[in-house]
C-alpha cells in the first residue's frame, strides 16, 4: 500500500477520494518489560523495551488501516496521521488513520 | 527510628545513582544524538504539507520513528518538588530534548536507509506509557529530490 502522509502525490493524480480509513490498538506493557523500565527509571535512558511495545502498537495499527482501505479497493492512503493516547496506565493506543484513495498508476 | 534512617539512607543512594548515571547517561544521549544528526545533515527537513526541493514522481513513502525515555530518580524527585511550588519543570526540559531528538533522527535515519534525501510534513505526537516516561512518535513523508545539491531552491 502506497502511503504518505501529505495531500498530494507529485505526478500522480487522485482519480476516486474513497472516504477516512483507521485502524486502532490498544497494547499493554508486560511484567518482564516492566521490571527493566524499573531500573530504567533510577538512572534515567531510553525504555527500549516500551519503545518496542510503541512499534509494534503502530504496525497494528497501520495494518488494520491498510486492510480497510485495501477492502475498499484504494491503491494509496494519503494524509496518514498517527495519533497516541494513555487509555489505562502502562498501556499504549495508537490510532493510524488517513484518506484511502485511488491514485493514477505511474507512468513507467 | 532505624527504619526512618535506613529509609533515608537508600532513598538518599538511588538519588545519587540516579544523578551520577542518569547524567552521565544524558550527556553520552546528546553526544550519540549529534553524531547522528550529522550522518543525516544533508537530508532536507520541513513540516510543510507540499515537497520543498521538488521530488520525483511517484517516489515518497510515510515514515516514521518512535522512543520512550525516562528520567533518571534524582531529575524526578526535582520534578516532584518544583511540583509543590511551581514553576517550569527544568529537569524534564532535557528529557522532551531527547525524545523529539531521537524519533525524528529515527524517522530519518528510516528515511535515509529507503534511499530518500528529504522528509516533509513532519508531526510529532506525545503521549506517556507509565509514569515520569516520555513517549514520541515522529512521522513524515520521505522522498528524494530531484537534484540534492541544487534541491532547496
Amino acid at each position: 500500500m502506497f502511503m504518505v502522509n501529505t495531500d498530494t502525490v507529485p505526478g500522480r493524480p487522485v482519480i476516486r477520494v474513497l472516504g477516512l480509513v483507521q485502524g486502532n490498538t490498544v497494547r499493554a506493557k508486560n511484567v518482564g518489560r516492566d521490571i527493566s523500565a524499573l531500573f530504567k527509571n533510577l538512572v534515567g535512558g531510553e525504555l527500549a523495551p516500551y519503545t518496542e511495545l510503541l512499534a509494534e502498537a503502530r504496525a497494528q495499527a497501520v495494518s488494520r488501516m491498510v486492510r480497510e482501505a485495501e477492502s475498499l479497493g484504494a491503491n494509496a492512503i494519503l494524509n496518514v496521521r498517527l495519533s497516541t493516547s494513555s487509555v489505562a496506565s502502562g498501556a499504549a493506543e495508537l490510532y493510524a488513520y488517513g484518506t484511502a484513495v485511488v491514485l493514477e498508476e505511474p507512468v513507467e | 527510628m532505624s527504619f526512618f534512617w535506613l529509609s533515608m539512607i537508600v532513598t538518599g543512594l538511588m538519588l545519587s545513582v540516579g544523578g551520577i548515571f542518569g547524567s552521565a547517561a544524558e550527556r553520552r544521549h546528546f553526544l550519540a544524538l549529534a553524531a547522528g544528526e550529522r550522518g543525516v545533515e544533508h537530508m532536507l527537513l520541513t513540516e510543510l504539507r507540499g515537497f520543498p526541493g521538488g521530488v520525483r514522481p511517484g517516489e515518497a513513502m510515510f515514515v516514521c520513528g518512535e522512543v520512550v525515555i525516562a528520567n533518571d530518580y534524582l531529575k524526578a524527585f526535582f520534578a516532584t518538588i518544583r511540583g509543590f511550588v511551581g514553576g517550569e519543570v527544568r529537569s524534564f526540559y532535557p528529557l522532551a530534548e531527547r525524545a523529539r531528538r531521537e524519533a525524528v533522527l529515527r524517522m530519518c535515519q528510516q528515511a535515509g536507509a529507503l534511499g530518500h534525501d528529504a522528509v516533509c510534513n513532519i508531526r510529532l505526537d506525545f503521549s506517556s506509557i507509565g509514569a515520569l516516561s516520555f513517549a514520541v512518535v515522529a512521522s513524515g513523508t520521505a522522498y528524494t529530490r530531484p537534484s540534492p545539491n541544487h534541491g532547496a531552491s
